[in-house]
Order: C-alpha cells, then structure tokens, then sequence
C-alpha cells in the first residue's frame, strides 16, 4: 500500500521535472538554431525579399492580362534609337524576340537575373507572356538556391506568394 | 575519314558547301547522314542564307575539340549584335549544335542583362504595345522594380 502510494508520486515529480527541463531545452535550441535565419530575414526583408515577393506576384498577376492582346503586334516600325547595329540588319518584322521560335526565348531567359526578367515582362505584352514563363522562374530559383542566403529570401517569398 | 562534301539550302535558295565530317557537328545532319546517306541538298527552311554562312564558318573553324569552350566564345564575341546572335541562335537550334544555341544565348543574355527597360525595348525592336496610361498604371502598382 504504501509502495503503491509513493511510487507513482514519485514517478509523477520526476516525470514533470524532466518533462520541463526538456521542454526548456528543446525552447533554447530552436531559438538558437532560428536566431540567425531570423536576424536575415528582418535584415534583408526589405531589400531582395521585398523585390522578389512582388515580382513573382506581379507575374502571377501578368498572365491574364498578358495574353489578350497577343499577336495584335504586326506593326513593321522600326525602332532605331539604338545607334548603328539596329540600322544595319533591315528585317521588318515585330519584333527579334517574336519572330523566334519560343525555345530561344525560354533559353535565352534562363541566362537572366530576376530585375532583367521584370524589364523584359514590362517591354510590351507579349514579351511578358515570355517572362512570366514558369519554367525561366523555376531556373533562376534553382540557380539562386545554390547560394544559401538567397535561398532563404526566395523560400520565404514563395511562402509569401502561397499564402 | 571521307571527304565527301555536303550540300546546304539556306532560307533564300542559297547553296553552301561543307565537308560531311565537320557537317556532323550537328546533330540534325548527322542523323540524315545516317538515314539516307544525304545524297541530296539539305533544305533549311529557317535559315538565312547570312547565318547559315557563320554557322558554316563555326563548323569549318573547329577542329581541336579541346579548345571548343574557348572557341564558340570567342566566336559569339566577335559578333556582338543582338539580332545576329538571335539568328544564329535559332540556326543552331534548328541544326542541333547545342553549344553554339548555348553560347549564342548566353552572350545575349549577358548583353540584355544590365540594360534599363527603354535599352530592352531598342535592342531587341520590341515595341510597346500598351497605352501610357495603362503603363503608367503598372509603373505605379510594382515602383520599386524601376
């Protein structure tokens, strides 16, 4: 009787003691181990962070729009601001981008940044159709991850963008 | 090794001459080499007759393969211009040579990659194709990209 009392008394203690010391342990480790990406992210949140959430959103919010008034562009103007090269090749056409077949273009994407990939997709409609490709944003996200900082902006955007 | 020389037709009926050993650079030709011996022309309907003349010079030019990288560099650097890079880089897709599409690309890439939206819209003859106000809209919705 008075073994049956004690024992599970004592079980009890120590069980809620060690159950509290492991609990404040786990607390102190993963704040430790968040510390750091913490102190990043509210460093950097307003530089790149910034830059890409609304960048990717802003292609999300491109496409529908985008691809209204495609293939409307067959005017044969030529721009010629751009010094001698231009005036040089006489094509008439669009544009270079839009006389390509799309793999160039695609391939051609995946070589740029992401500030290059927004001026492209501002240039006129159907260029942004072209860089708001899913598959130039997947390479560019595949080639930032390299870089453990950046991959760290970039898994935060696409939070952003996901919820 | 054959010197047997093949016969290429460029968009504009243009005929180009090639030995078939340095022809099988692309990958496209090889495997008509192989189906029907390629006998006759080879069309390329996608070509002009400017570009298939580089290409050829790129074919014609290579022959350490060791010294390939630094090559197909020095080639594409040599001719900087946008549109001719395009070209070429179509012409190397319609033919299969997958470092000379690479390369083409890559130098494009690296010479649209620091320019502002208006060098953007001049060097690749894009034309705008909204109205100011509906630029202006997006201007003002994503500032900080500008």
């Amino acid at each position: 009787m008075e073994i049956s009392f004690t024992f599970p008394g004592n079980e009890g203690e120590f069980t809620s003691v060690s159950l509290f010391l492991a609990l404040m342990f786990t607390i102190l480790c993963s704040l430790l181990f968040l510390l750091p990406f913490l102190i990043l992210i509210f460093s950097q949140s307003n530089k790149i962070g910034k830059a890409c959430c609304n960048c990717v959103c802003f292609s999300c919010n491109g496409i529908d729009r985008g691809c209204s008034d495609f293939m409307a562009v067959t005017g044969s103007r030529m721009m010629n601001g751009g010094g001698g090269e231009v005036v040089v090749v006489e094509r008439v056409g669009a544009s270079m981008m839009e006389q390509l077949v799309p793999e160039i273009t695609t391939h051609v994407l995946s070589y740029l940044d992401y500030p290059s990939l927004c001026s492209l997709s501002m240039t006129n409609s159907s260029m942004r159709r072209a860089a708001n490709d899913d598959n130039a944003w997947k390479l560019l996200y595949h080639k930032v991850t390299y870089c453990s900082f950046q991959a760290l902006y970039v898994t935060c955007c696409s939070y952003d963008v996901l919820y | 090794m054959s010197k047997k020389t093949l016969t290429l037709m460029s968009k504009d009926k243009q005929l180009f001459n090639i030995e078939e050993h340095l022809a099988v650079q692309s990958v496209t030709i090889r495997n008509m080499v192989k189906e029907d011996g390629a006998s006759s022309v080879i069309p390329l309907p996608r070509v002009d007759s400017e570009t298939l003349a580089l290409v050829i010079e790129y074919l014609n030019r290579q022959q350490a393969p060791e010294e390939d990288e630094d090559y197909v560099k020095k080639f594409v650097d040599e001719r900087g211009e946008i549109p001719t890079l395009l070209e070429l880089a179509q012409a190397a897709l319609d033919l299969d040579i997958k470092k000379l599409m690479d390369a083409a690309c890559m130098k494009v890439a690296d010479l649209i990659k620091d320019f502002t939206l208006e060098e953007v819209r001049e060097a690749l003859r894009i034309e705008n194709d909204r109205t100011p106000e509906e630029e202006k809209a997006i201007r003002d919705e994503f500032q900080w990209a500008f």
